[in-house]
């Protein structure tokens, strides 16, 4: 601030002849100067300069103030607010008030309100973003998930809509039950959607219900999750209905000492083939228990293929009845290009479907090309490791790893053969690998050796081979609860009766 | 037209509250001297301040632009809750979640336009704009201008909460 002005301003004999109110005024002036920057002091003089006409003292201005001492300021002319000043008329002449008040304005106190509801905001927002952090942080995997769902990556994206909903699962059990969180009606929508582009509608059940009980598939924005919901409703009806029909007549079938022929069965073939005319009926499930009766005859291998070919003109929704085993039978009839086409159409549907590489891998086994066959293993792995799963999963399913091992000890590497099998066993078991497992194990290692024993003299085990006894000890401890059994060509392998050749690339495809 | 603005104010009072507190605290900041502190003035002032006539064009833009920019920041913060409930189409106690959201949210973007008379004021000042800025600052001119008529007619008001409505029956 600049002192000798102030000095010159509020000289003795000038302080002493201001009134009361003025001395206020220009303390009041003189403080909100402390606070300005430079340009607006020489404005603020400016203003202390109107205060009485004899109260300021500064030269250049002298001869002015002598003319107001002689002239009254008319009151048209006097500030609105003070009512004691000129108007300030250097900008706009119409201005109602002095430079003064002008001054005091541009410091006129916050409205007390206006503070409040600031504040008010201020803390609903900071309130509103950490709500939205925490749910986005739940959310995350649904947004994720739809990415992938654009990609056509569906198991991925099913997968990670699973993760929302376990993740709302678990903090409403943390709230006592009370169902204060939401996965929300539209990721069970996705999941859904997710469900049917894979070809496995049925896993969808509970996402159903689910939204039935909220009611969102009547609403607008839901109609493609009802007409996935008729689908299913349709298709679980029809079975259901048939199950009712068939289901003792087809269990005679299977457990019979031997096969029908499937002339035997010609008259339930043509029931159901009446059944498809029928609108409430699926056609392309009748068609599945048409298949069914064929999986249980004999002589049924083209009638099997008829209807299964049937089912898959249902489209993708249907690929869970009719991928496995169409391909199964076109690979025994030795149509591997037929069964290819089918692996690569569920591939190009659905990129993740890394499942059909066994049957591919199957289909260059029995033709003998097995560095083909490693080769696509090998592929199926670069996906597996492409696909997101939960941590400590692994998207690579057992059967890939298994059939590199059959195609391992084909080539005579056994090390290798025992590794894949093991690493098979590890994602995950069923007869086949366990057979295999039992089989490597015994050929490559337990063959020719006697039972382990410790110091004592104690057995510890069977003989050399853990896994091996572990994969005996299963079967028999699991085998009638899981249906698993030694298999017939397993047993021929280890007594030297087949070879590796008769079972895996000219026998049957179910070896097992 | 009058009582129009001042039912909008009164309904959706915090938010104009709000904007009245940046106006007068942008006014402050660039020296513009305000008539009166109070918000909730009658007519057509009602959830505005007072304040002298700018003298630059980009005074007047800026205020314009910054007191419904804040406001309108503040609603997106609100609505953001309320957008991952809809997203996720949840339902229960979420829905109320979202509609407690979506109807703050709506409160703000209902005052985030300036007044008819600092629209006015701001229209004329983004004439005499360089060419540059008039092509840059187009759209924001013209959405706040036409908004201000909107807010005091009440349209805002009716579209906001429309939007709410719809957004929460999808």
């Amino acid at each position: 601030m600049d002192e000798n002005k102030e000095k010159e301003l509020l000289g003795e004999e000038t302080a002493e002849a201001l009134t009361e109110q003025e001395k206020e005024e220009v303390g009041e002036i003189l403080e909100n100067l402390e606070n300005q920057e430079e340009t607006q002091v020489t404005t603020d003089w400016d203003g202390l300069a109107q205060i009485g006409d004899d109260s300021v003292n500064i030269e250049e201005d002298e001869a002015e103030e002598e003319t107001e001492k002689e002239t009254e300021i008319a009151e048209d002319m006097l500030c609105e607010k003070c009512g004691k000043r000129e108007r300030y008329t250097e900008l706009d002449e119409d201005y109602p008030y002095c430079k003064a008040c002008r001054e005091k304005m541009k410091k006129t106190r916050m409205n007390g309100w206006g503070v409040f509801f600031f504040v008010s905001v201020l803390l609903g927002c900071i309130g509103y973003l950490l709500y939205s952090i925490a749910f986005l942080s739940i959310a995350a995997p649904v947004i994720k998930g739809d990415k992938y769902m654009a990609e056509g990556k569906y198991n991925s994206a099913i997968t990670c809509y699973q993760e929302t909903i376990g993740t709302i699962s678990q903090l409403n059990q943390s709230a006592g039950g009370v169902e204060l969180f939401d996965a929300g009606d539209r990721t069970y929508a996705k999941i859904i959607k997710a469900y049917f582009c894979a070809g496995t509608p049925t896993y969808a059940q509970d996402y159903f219900s689910a939204l039935e009980s909220t009611g969102a598939m009547d609403k607008e924005g839901y109609k493609e999750t009802k007409e996935y919901y008729e689908i299913y409703d349709k298709m679980m009806d029809t079975y259901s209905n048939l199950q009712t029909v068939y289901v003792s007549k087809l269990n005679s079938l299977y457990s019979a000492e031997k096969k029908a022929d499937i002339s035997a069965v010609r008259e339930e073939l043509g029931e159901l083939e009446g059944l498809k005319a029928n609108k409430d009926n699926d056609r392309y499930m009748v068609a599945y228990f048409q298949y069914l009766f064929c999986s249980v005859t004999e002589n049924s291998t083209d009638d099997a293929i008829k209807y299964l070919e049937e089912i898959k003109s249902g489209g993708r929704t249907y690929e869970f009845i009719y991928a496995i085993e169409l391909c199964n039978l076109y690979l025994e009839k030795g149509e591997y290009d037929k069964a290819d086409a089918i692996c690569y159409k569920s591939l190009e549907e659905s990129p993740e479907s890394i499942g059909v590489y066994q049957y591919l891998m199957m289909s260059k086994r029995r033709q003998g090309d097995y560095d083909a066959a490693l080769k696509l293993g090998e592929e199926a792995a670069k996906i597996a490791e492409t696909i997101y799963v939960p941590e400590g999963s692994s998207a690579m399913p057992y059967g890939v790893p298994m059939e590199e091992s059959i195609v391992f000890a084909l080539m005579g590497e056994e090390k290798k053969a025992i590794a894949a099998i093991d690493a098979s066993n590890q994602l995950g078991n069923d007869n086949a690998n366990l057979n295999l497992a039992i089989l490597f194990h015994y050929l490559y290692h337990v063959k020719g050796t006697e039972p382990v024993e410790d110091d004592k003299g104690t057995t510890v085990y069977d003989n050399v081979d853990k896994v091996y006894d572990e994969g005996l000890a299963t079967i028999q401890n699991l085998g009638a609860y899981y249906g698993l059994k030694i298999s017939d060509n397993v047993k021929a392998i280890m007594d030297g009766k087949k070879t590796l050749e008769d079972v895996f690339v000219t026998g049957e495809v179910n070896w097992q | 037209m009058r009582i129009i603005n001042v039912i909008v104010k009164v309904l959706t009072f915090p938010a104009a509250f709000l904007k009245g507190f940046w106006e007068q605290r942008i006014c402050r900041m660039m020296g513009i001297p305000v008539e009166s502190n109070k918000i909730f003035g009658s007519g057509e002032m009602a959830g505005h301040i007072e304040h002298e006539l700018f003298l630059s064009p980009s005074k007047s833009f800026n205020f314009c632009f910054f007191s419904g920019l804040m406001v309108f920041l503040a609603g997106v913060i609100m609505a953001l809750p309320g957008f991952i409930c809809v997203y996720m189409g949840s339902a229960g106690f979420m829905k109320w979640i979202a509609f407690a959201s979506f109807v703050n949210a709506a409160m703000m973007f209902t005052n985030i336009f300036p007044s008819i008379g600092d629209a006015i004021e701001m229209w004329e000042s983004y004439k005499k704009m360089n060419k540059a800025a008039k092509i840059l600052l187009a759209p924001i001119a013209a959405i706040m201008y036409v908004g201000a008529y909107m807010e005091t007619w009440g349209i805002t008001l009716l579209t906001n909460y429309g939007l709410v409505v719809l957004l929460l029956l999808i």
